[in-house]
């Protein structure tokens, strides 16, 4: 995973496979809330999920912040830039 | 588009309040306004007097909050016994709520009417789940439960009649996620009875609006099965959006039906959102089903 593209694949990805959501009702602009019927509790597994399977830690501050798709697609691409230049 | 008017307003004038079912699958214990109880030859308030009497029975409900709040519960609580303090306050408020259901069926203004009453009764843990149709649902589900820990808006703990008996009691307000879930596991694991409505707030008419999935969660971590309790009032009353002095044609016919419990299938999946969301939808399937069978 390195460019935003894939980033938002793989949050679409997770989105579909573990909470059964239809990948056309994604949208950036897509509310976890309103739009996606999201809970908190799904926030907190959705931040496993990333986390096991890309190694990027969302924790409870980020979660607050996140209302949109676009959101966690910003915050992952920021993080994941942060530790590919770390890794560099 | 007059064509949808007109089926929606024709849809509210012609359907006479149509016969709630009688029959009882479960075969359980029936109390209330009995089984040849026919609404339409017993006794009937005029309307003026059924506000007169609901008015009535909102001073009465206010007063009863404050006598908990200064004397009942107090009491209840230095009264010692091994039991903690929350749980003796939620039996005082069990007894409370009987005496003023009985009170308001006294006075005319509405019947209630419960099927399977026993499942709620005897030792827990239990999640009970129901729909909400009315302001009432909550006081005639506590008459039922000698304990109950009951989650609430977090509005109630700054309502001045409410915000006393929900912290007495030890309820839990709707808005922790994570931490009421795991707060709402332990009581459970203690063996106590949890009472919450999935849909978080009052039901759309006639039907049930969407559903929340905690009680799924609860259920799945906990491993304790859901109590549903179907509501049913006929004709509809004291209904979100419908101010209290409109008093439907005759006294609404409450009916409170305890239904057979809903557990968490193999086949839900071991992935907690996967599961809850697949658990959520088969209770809320019950109660659609149950709904349009009670009301034609």
């Amino acid at each position: 995973m390195e460019t935003k593209d894939e980033v938002v694949q793989a949050v679409v990805v997770i989105l579909v496979e573990r909470f059964a959501l239809r990948a056309e009702e994604i949208q950036l602009e897509s509310r976890f809330g309103d739009d996606l019927d999201l809970d908190s509790i799904d926030a907190i597994d959705f931040a496993v999920h990333v986390e096991e399977e890309h190694g990027l830690v969302l924790d409870e501050d980020d979660l607050k912040e996140l209302r949109t798709v676009g959101d966690v697609v910003d915050v992952l691409y920021r993080k994941l830039e942060v530790s590919t230049r770390g890794a560099a | 588009m007059p064509t949808g008017r007109q089926a929606g307003a024709s849809l509210r004038i012609d359907a006479p309040s149509p016969p709630l079912k009688r029959s009882d699958p479960q075969g359980g214990e029936r109390v209330g306004w009995g089984p040849k109880g026919d609404p339409a030859v017993e006794r009937e308030l005029p309307a003026w007097l059924r506000v007169l009497g609901t008015g009535l029975s909102f001073s009465i409900f206010g007063l009863l909050c404050l006598l908990g709040v200064t004397v009942l519960f107090p009491a209840a609580r230095l009264w010692g016994g091994r039991e903690g303090g929350d749980l003796r306050v939620q039996r005082v408020i069990h007894h409370c709520f009987r005496f003023f259901m009985k009170t308001v069926e006294v006075l005319g203004v509405l019947r209630i009417r419960v099927e399977g009453a026993e499942a709620l009764r005897g030792p827990g843990p239990r999640i009970v789940v129901a729909n909400h149709p009315s302001l009432a649902d909550v006081l005639l589900l506590v008459s039922q439960l000698p304990q109950a820990d009951c989650i609430v808006k977090r509005s109630a703990w700054s309502n001045p009649f409410l915000a006393g008996v929900v912290r007495a009691a030890g309820y839990l307000p709707n808005d922790e996620g994570e931490a009421l879930l795991e707060a709402c596991a332990t009581r459970l694991r203690q063996g106590r009875t949890v009472l919450l409505f999935p849909e978080g707030t009052r039901s759309p008419a006639g039907g049930v609006g969407r559903f929340r999935r905690g009680a799924a969660h609860l259920a799945l971590r906990t491993g304790v099965p859901l109590q549903p309790v179907t509501i049913t009032c006929e004709p509809r009353m004291l209904m979100r959006g419908v101010p209290w002095y409109r008093v439907p044609e005759r006294a609404g016919r409450f009916v409170l039906r305890v239904e057979e419990p809903v557990s968490a299938l193999e086949s839900d999946g071991a992935e907690r959102a996967l599961a809850a969301r697949r658990l959520t939808a088969r209770l809320r399937e019950g109660f659609q089903k149950r709904l349009v069978y009670t009301q034609t």
